[in-house]
């Protein structure tokens, strides 16, 4: 097993595009290194993307922010700007784990390792946000839904790194919420998720949705048909008890170990309502 | 026996204090030595492979590959264990779990294990090694197994306790019954009637740390094994059995260890560590992963249990009755039969039986946890005293109270109550502020009482006082909740010195006489009573060396506050005599001085515990909130009373855990779905609130210092008391443990 | 060997009945009584848990391969393992049960 540490991300994706069997690049280091453990996996390269320039950094861009694919998730926790720009990202990326997980794990290591439980992921694709991938091929922008393709299988080519996340700029009166449902208080996977992601119009009004459900699909999916019955209300219990059935119904759950397909369902309408009525509030509607 | 166990009522200055304990340090420092700590030079690593397959003959094992693998320095399969248990069949289960022979039983089932020069080619010989099996059909769920229908485990046994032979194999290994009077006449006076059934999944212990072990066979027989072990010499017994060596030839050191509570009285891997051992001539470490722990050390049963009480008007029930059923594993056990012992033992009653039926089942091998098989049977007995409070429209408290076993009640599995703790227990829960606390939207109060047997065993003690004065205490217990500390105070009170001078330590199998496990509530109990016994002994010399000493009779010499003082008058003019001083001359007035003790404690006294909790539900999403917890519970004496508090809070919160989200989930193809604390949830510190224990203190009388049991009680009602609460706060009776959010969520929208 | 004086002492402290052999009424739990020839109860002439398995095994062979293995005496609800020398007072409730495993 070879681990390589590269100071530039050309150097990286060029390692990857040339490696012959397994490799595989290494952020946080908490889903990878899980797996090597378990055995699951045995990389023959491993690129320790961490020591490229500029990875580890968040950006105040003219359009919004750049996250470096190897920013923490402890240090999202940490920025006040962002924090207060998308405070729905930022608390989904600080649900992730525990104190110790959050000082290794990054968000783009969440969404590459395409989990459908992932938790930052909801919220990112309701955020909207978009991935930076480089390869080499050279540069593209994608949305960050289009990464995943089913669990543990992303849309990526070899050679291909994510290097950034991209959040707009806020509009006024925008919030966004992310929920997710576990048995315990931490320490665990989400069993249900959901991102909401609002801006609201002078009176109150909602003018644009984004949601999206995590842990009910093979992938995190936007749901758009919740989008169509936010827009124009003002989340009265009519809208909520709607947006809870539309949110059930576009649910592909299974049954499985950490919970039943009924469960999910009713459970992801739940938290679509909580997570809805937060963002909201956020948005300063009341 | 010239040691006179009976409680002496004496007061008291180190025994009930709160000091630090001696292993404190080292454990949280990283400093103590657990079971994987342990490393020899030249050290080989062992590791095992197991069956994928829930059930499966094993056509033919294949060996040859993983042997011509560099590094490979041995490969071991059942051939290499050959039966040594002359007819022991108790002994034989063990053998065979440890090794499959001829049918693999459970998913994870051992079926070969290898030894070589590092993890990674040890990981390449296991998938080296070809196994042809042939599955067969399996059945994991306890009433599955007990269907005519049911693929049979083993079709060489006939379900024993039956009236009439059977003429049939079955799963059922055995039917159990307890109980007096008459129920049929007992329910013929009800006027209130609750009939239920219940079910509760399969749990395991969650010990932290996983099993481990150095295992070293030395060319002439003799060998060592260092281990986690909450018995090492029943460790060592079984494994000199199981590999045919004298036991005196092989010595077990006990490590520190990070949980037990009952897995670790059986032997898993120890035997095929030692085997792997002398095969290799080389030493073998065998480090359980957590997988391995949860698919192939011993969990507690799953069960099925259906319960039938009846009452008069006025509150005392008439009747009751149970059928237990508990999954053994795929061999046979005895674990309906303590949940028919334990299920009704609270109460005072006429007429009540239990039926136990014994159930093999395409799981591990069940294992003790904690007052093993009681917390189930609570758990149905529970709800249903608590449905039938209800329904008779009683305080369930004053209706438990009014039922109550006390002294003289003949108990629900047979023999009549001395002096027993469950009215006081009761007592102290109504008083308690907690009984009056004031509950908000979507909370439930639950209480529930338990009882455990509580055991003795045999135990010996060394004391050994240096010349310095300071005394070494060499104990054969286990010290799994911080033993080491009360038996240094226990030293300490009888020898009238102080605690910061006993050093207290596990002795290996070598050093010290024969010990039964840490088990049944038996540490503190066991071993305080033999180190008073040495501690007595001790001062008998300490006695005589200060006569000699003085050159007066040993008559005259009494032992007070750690000082040997001349009796009487005449000797007026003599000053007392520490023990620092008389253990500073001891060379010259006839060597060392020490007290030994070897004692079987019997005795050790029933004990009781009553539960609340308050519960919060969300009635959206089925997830609940422990919002508060009261443990209180008869100690007899509580020799560290911190440590007691311990006890008594460890055992809810594990309580707690199997209420709510631990549970074995199997796969349709019979493999275990969640082998990690990632899917199998115990609790996690946000998860608990402060758990708030009062500690009641009746004397048992077969103790010179009053002292209990307190390890296991406290599992046994937090089952049934968290049930309790979750039915009071959604309005639904829950009849499945555990309570995960599916199923209360389900069991909401049934009654919707 | 005991010294004398603690022999002394020990007996001092045996039960009322002083070493002397008496009848005891014993129950035996479900199982152990079909081993038995299906009595529940059996009378036997013992002073201690170890004159009563001799006893009892000599009078119900069924009963011998159980004592072997180790059965448990509950006396007046107490239960005792394994103290063969504990004395069976007169009176008292004898209670034969299995032996059970703890955690
Ligand atoms: C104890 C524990 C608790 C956890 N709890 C949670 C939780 O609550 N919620 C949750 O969602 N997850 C949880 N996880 C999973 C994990 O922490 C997260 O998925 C985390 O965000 C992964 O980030 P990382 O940087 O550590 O990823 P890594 O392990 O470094 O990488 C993950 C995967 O992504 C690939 N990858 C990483 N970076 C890039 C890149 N720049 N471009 C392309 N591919 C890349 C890697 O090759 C790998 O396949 C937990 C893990 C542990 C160990």
């Amino acid at each position: 097993m070879r681990y390589i540490r590269p100071l530039s991300i050309e150097d990286a994706a060029g390692l990857l595009a040339g490696s012959t069997g397994t490799a595989a690049i290494l952020a946080g280091g908490s889903d990878l290194l899980v797996r090597m453990k378990g055995g699951f996996i045995e990389p023959d390269l491993i690129v320790d993307i961490k020591a490229i320039e500029g990875l580890g950094e968040i950006r105040e861009t003219a359009e919004g922010f750049s996250i470096g694919a190897a920013v923490p998730c402890a240090v999202l926790g940490e920025s006040k700007v962002l924090k207060k720009a998308w405070p729905g990202v930022v608390e989904a990326a600080n649900l992730i784990g525990s104190k110790q997980v959050q000082g290794r794990c990054t968000i783009v290591g969440n969404l590459c390792n395409a989990s459908p439980a992932a938790d930052s992921v909801p919220a990112l694709v309701a955020a909207g946000a978009k991935a930076v991938v480089v390869g080499p091929g050279g540069k593209r922008t994608i949305a960050v839904e289009a990464v995943p393709t089913g669990p543990g299988k992303t849309s990526l080519a070899k050679g291909e790194i994510v290097e950034a996340i991209l959040l707009d700029k806020r509009p006024p009166r925008s919030g966004d919420a992310y929920l997710r449902f576990i048995p315990r208080t931490e320490m665990d996977i989400a069993v249900v998720s959901a991102g909401v992601n609002l801006t609201l119009d002078e009176q109150g009004r909602v003018k644009s949705a984004r949601l999206a459900l995590g842990a009910v699909a093979p992938t995190v999916i936007l749901v758009e048909a919740a989008a169509e019955v936010l827009i124009g209300s003002r989340l009265d219990e009519a809208t909520l008890e709607r947006l809870a059935k539309v949110c059930s119904g576009a649910c592909r759950p299974i049954d499985d170990k950490r919970g039943t397909v009924e469960f999910r369902r009713k459970v992801a309408g739940v938290l679509a309502k909580r997570a809805a009525t937060t963002a909201y509030k956020r948005a300063g509607g009341k | 026996m010239n040691f006179d166990p009976r409680y002496s009522g004496r007061s008291f200055t180190s025994v009930g204090t709160r000091p630090i304990r001696p292993d404190g340090v080292d454990k949280v420092t990283g400093r103590a030595r657990y079971g994987a700590d342990f490393n020899m030079a030249g050290q080989l690593v062992g590791r095992v492979l197991r069956s994928p397959h829930a059930h499966a003959k094993i056509r033919k094992i294949d060996t040859s590959k993983a042997e011509k693998l560099a590094g490979v320095k041995a490969v071991i399969t059942a051939a290499d264990l050959p039966d040594l248990t002359d007819g022991d069949a108790a002994m034989y289960d063990i053998l065979d779990n440890c090794m499959a022979r001829t049918k693999a039983l459970y998913d994870g089932h051992a079926v070969a294990a290898v030894a070589a020069v590092d993890a990674r080619t040890a990981r390449q010989a296991l998938k080296l090694i070809e196994v042809d099996y042939e599955v067969l059909p399996h059945v994991v769920d306890v009433d599955e197994a007990m269907k005519h229908t049911a693929p049979l485990l083993n079709d060489a046994i006939f379900t024993e306790g039956l009236e009439e032979k059977p003429v049939k194999p079955s799963n059922v290994t055995k039917r159990t019954q307890y109980g007096h009077g008459d129920i049929h006449e007992g329910f013929g006076q009800a006027d209130f009637v609750v009939e239920r059934s219940f079910k509760t999944e399969q749990t395991h212990q969650g010990y932290i740390e996983p099993h481990a072990c150095v295992a070293s066979v030395s060319s002439d027989g003799t060998a060592d094994l260092w281990v986690c072990t909450q018995g090492h010499f029943v460790y060592r017994q079984h494994c000199a059995q199981l590999l045919g060596m004298e036991a005196s030839k092989l010595r077990v050191t006990s490590s520190e260890i990070g949980g037990g509570f009952g897995g670790k009285t059986h032997v898993w891997a120890e035997p095929v560590a030692l085997a792997l051992s002398r095969k290799a001539g080389r030493p073998v470490k065998l480090v359980m992963t957590r997988d391995e722990v949860f698919r192939a050390s011993g969990p507690t049963s799953a069960t099925s249990i259906d319960v039938r009480i009846g009452a008069r008007k006025d509150g005392t029930i008439t009747a009751a009755e149970a059928t237990l059923r508990y999954s053994c594993g795929p061999y046979a056990g005895m674990w309906a039969e303590i949940g028919a012992m334990t299920a009704f033992a609270c109460y005072k009653l006429d007429n009540v039986r239990t039926v136990g039926y014994e159930v093999l089942v395409n799981r591990p091998k069940t294992a003790a946890y904690r007052a093993p098989s009681a917390p189930m049977a609570a758990f149905a007995v529970e709800s249903a005293v608590d449905e039938l409070a209800k329904e008779i429209g009683m305080d369930p408290v004053e209706f438990r109270i009014r039922n109550a076993a006390q002294e003289g009640t003949r108990s629900s599995y047979g023999p009549v109550y001395g002096p027993i703790g469950i009215g006081p227990t009761l007592e102290a829960a109504k008083n308690h502020p907690h009984m009056k606390a004031p509950l908000g939207k979507n909370q439930g109060r639950g209480m529930a009482c338990g009882f455990w047997f509580n055991f003795g065993g045999q135990t010996c003690t060394d004391l050994n006082i240096g010349m310095d004065g300071s005394v070494s205490l060499a104990v054969g217990t286990v010290d799994v909740g911080g033993s080491r500390a009360s038996l240094s105070l226990v030293a300490a009170e009888e020898l009238g010195i102080d605690y910061g001078q006993v050093k207290a330590v596990v002795a290996d199998t070598s050093s010290l006489g024969y010990n039964d496990m840490t088990d049944g509530s038996r540490g503190t109990f066991s071993s305080s009573m033999a180190t008073i016994s040495a501690a007595r002994n001790a001062i008998k010399t300490l006695r005589d060396r200060a006569a000699q000493t003085w050159d007066i009779p040993i008559d005259d010499v009494v032992w007070e506050k750690g000082h040997a003082i001349a009796k009487g008058e005449k000797y007026g003019n003599l000053a007392a005599l520490s023990l620092k001083e008389i253990a500073a001359a001891s060379g010259k007035t006839g060597g060392p001085i020490a007290g030994h003790s070897e004692l079987v404690a019997d005795g050790a006294g029933v004990s009781f515990a009553t539960h609340i909790c308050d519960i919060e539900v969300d009635p959206e999403t089925g997830s609940t909130r422990v919002l508060r917890y009261t443990v209180v519970q008869d100690a007899g004496k509580a020799v560290h009373p911190t440590y007691v508090e311990g006890q008594y809070q460890g055992g809810a919160a594990q309580g707690i855990g199997w209420a709510l989200n631990e549970e074995y989930i199997y796969g349709k193809d019979g493999r275990l779905q969640n082998p990690g604390f990632l899917d199998y949830r115990i609790p996690v510190c946000s998860d608990l609130p402060m758990i708030d224990t009062q500690i009641l203190e009746i004397p048992n009388p077969n103790h010179p210092y009053g002292v209990r049991g307190v390890g296991e009680t406290s599992i046994v009602p937090p089952l049934a008391a968290i049930a309790n609460a979750v039915s009071n706060a959604v309005g639904v009776r829950m009849t499945h443990i555990p309570m995960s959010p599916p199923r209360i969520l389900a069991a909401i929208e049934a009654e919707r | 060997m005991m010294p004398k004086s603690a022999q002394r002492f020990s007996d001092k402290h045996h039960g009322p009945n002083e070493g002397l052999a008496l009848m005891v009424e014993v129950t035996l739990w479900g199982s152990l009584g079909a081993l038995a020839g299906g009595k529940s109860k059996v009378e036997i002439e013992a002073k201690d848990i170890r004159e009563l398995f001799r006893k009892l095994a000599e009078q119900y062979p069924g009963l011998e391969p159980l004592i072997e293995k180790g059965i448990a005496v509950a006396i007046d609800g107490t239960i005792y393992r394994d103290t063969w020398s504990k004395e069976l007072p007169q009176g008292a409730e004898i209670f034969l049960l299995p032996r059970l495993a703890g955690g």
